[in-house]
């Protein structure tokens, strides 16, 4: 930045910046090379909160039990005596989605999730108790388990696992709809659309309503149906926050990121049942241990994930060769970029002797300690 | 409510979830939104986020240059406070080092945007 315009009294600078900072008092226009709104800038904060409540003078009426309010008053105005239909994908976006519109427009909710075997341990028990309890009559979980392992046999790449995961989602839950649901005149699907998955970036220029995965671009216009999006103007921890205020268990709300296709990304290579038993049974002892030792809390993401490779152990006599566990635990802000979480040796040593005593099918456990970059978080 | 014209999401997203750590309502528009469509809209302030392109490239994103006379106070924030300079006819030159990781900010104003802070902060 060499001159600068008219009017404009610099106010900071750096040794490789001079104008840093600039303002012009009388027309309210202030300029700063530096990125407020990044954690490593310590007083960031303070600058943001000076511009937006000192000059800008804005209202403090972004607050998350009116939010809950207008949301659920919104979906009242707009589906009125229309029956709605609402995927569960085990994840927190659509729960909280789900319970919105239990809350407003209660028996015309209609459900459905999707077991496709490749959640975590009792995900779906646990979720689809937790809606049965709270008053979903009408809920349909769909055992597909068979019908997503038959589709992913022999299939080794990544990309190529998570369209199969897409199609075949489609194809269940069109299929749950017709079947269950014929009785029933549906109006709106509805998802949950969080407030990232809307806005691209600016080089795509024409901007906004980006839709969250296949299922939804293809589904409302087979079927008619119109697109309810409840929670689309909110960040995760908002959605979060949003369901503490409906009273949702903070065990089901703050579990750590899962992402959509599910163990699949998480076994390196091709799936198969018995690795997915083998995952599944890793992780949730990774798991229960962290929590059990207060560590979960502290984490950004933790999982466990198999590696398609088996190696020499020893048990008793006799040699085994069976696969490897890879333990992943990162601290993050944003999952834009994370480190591996430090915990004790000890613990690191409770949990793989506990994998290695209760799984089957495991004689190795490594803790990947790479940063993001340039690993990622996920293994696929 | 503030508005936040987006030049680079992942910077907007960023901004409009400390913005809203303080209560108040941030939404991120296009960059290129009209004057006239950010007056209905009503805003009490316009931030405009960073991005990864830079003001001398002749194709880079620029918003509407009326936004400057609504009246609204702005703030501009790295590519957002070149594109300010820019386009009220200050000069912006090629930086002989690319700006990287933390440094030290020397305050010579401690007033309006910058003020409680001291003299220098990491930035």
């Amino acid at each position: 930045m060499r001159t600068l315009p008219k009017g404009f009294i610099k106010s900071a600078s750096t040794t490789t910046c001079l104008n840093a900072g600039f303002f012009d008092n009388k027309k309210k226009l202030y300029g700063i090379q530096f990125h407020p709104e990044v954690t490593h800038t310590k007083k960031g904060k303070k600058v943001l909160e000076n511009f937006v409540l000192s000059i800008c003078k804005a209202k403090k009426d972004w607050r998350i039990d009116s939010i809950t309010e207008n949301i659920i008053s919104n979906i009242k105005q707009e589906v009125g005596k229309e029956h709605v239909v609402v995927g569960i994908s085990g994840g927190v976006d659509s729960l909280v989605a789900a319970t919105l519109i239990h809350r407003a427009i209660g028996s015309q909710t209609h459900a459905v999730f999707v077991d496709n075997g490749l959640m975590r341990k009792d995900e779906v028990g646990q979720v689809s108790s937790y809606l049965k309890k709270h008053g979903f009559k009408k809920l349909y979980v769909v055992d597909a388990r068979k019908t997503f392992l038959n589709h992913l046999k022999s299939v080794d790449d990544p990309e190529q696992k998570r369209k199969i995961i897409g199609h075949t989602f489609i194809e269940v839950f069109e299929k749950a709809i017709r079947q269950e649901l014929r009785q029933h005149s549906i109006k709106y699907l509805a998802q949950g659309t969080i407030y990232p998955d809307r806005i691209e970036s600016a080089s795509n220029s024409k901007t906004a309503s980006k839709i969250k995965s296949h299922h939804n671009l293809t589904l409302p216009d087979k079927l008619g149906f119109k697109i309810l999006e409840p929670i689309k103007d909110l960040y995760k921890d908002e959605v979060r926050k949003v369901g503490l205020s409906l009273g949702l268990p903070k065990e089901l709300l703050y579990r750590h990121p899962f992402p959509g296709p599910g163990l699949a990304v998480r076994i390196v290579g091709e799936v198969t049942k018995d690795r997915l038993r083998i995952l599944r049974e890793a992780d949730a002892v990774f798991i229960e241990e962290l929590k059990k030792f207060g560590e979960y809390e502290r984490i950004w993401q933790a999982f466990a994930a198999l590696l398609p490779v088996k190696v020499v152990g020893v048990m008793g006599d006799a040699r085994t060769y069976e696969y490897v566990i890879a333990l992943r635990a990162v601290d993050s802000i944003d999952g834009m970029s994370a480190d591996w979480h430090k915990m004790s040796a000890a613990l690191l040593e409770k949990i793989s002797s506990t994998i290695i005593g209760k799984v089957r099918g495991v004689n190795r456990v490594l803790y990947d300690i790479t940063q993001k970059p340039p690993a990622t978080i996920e293994y696929e | 409510m503030i508005l936040i014209l987006n030049f680079g999401s992942q910077f907007a997203h960023l901004i409009a979830r400390r913005v809203r750590d303080l209560g108040v309502k941030a939404e991120i528009v296009p960059f290129n939104i009209s004057a006239t469509q950010i007056q209905k809209l009503d805003p009490s302030g316009i931030i405009l986020s960073g991005g990864p392109a830079s003001v001398l490239d002749k194709n880079s994103p620029r918003p509407d240059k009326r936004i400057f006379a609504l009246g609204l106070p702005i703030l501009g924030i790295c590519y957002g406070h070149q594109v300010m300079v820019q386009m009220l006819k200050g000069k912006v030159i090629k930086g002989q080092y690319r700006e990287f990781g933390k440094e030290i900010l020397n305050i010579s104003k401690l007033s309006n945007i910058f003020s409680s802070l001291s003299p220098k902060e990491t930035v």
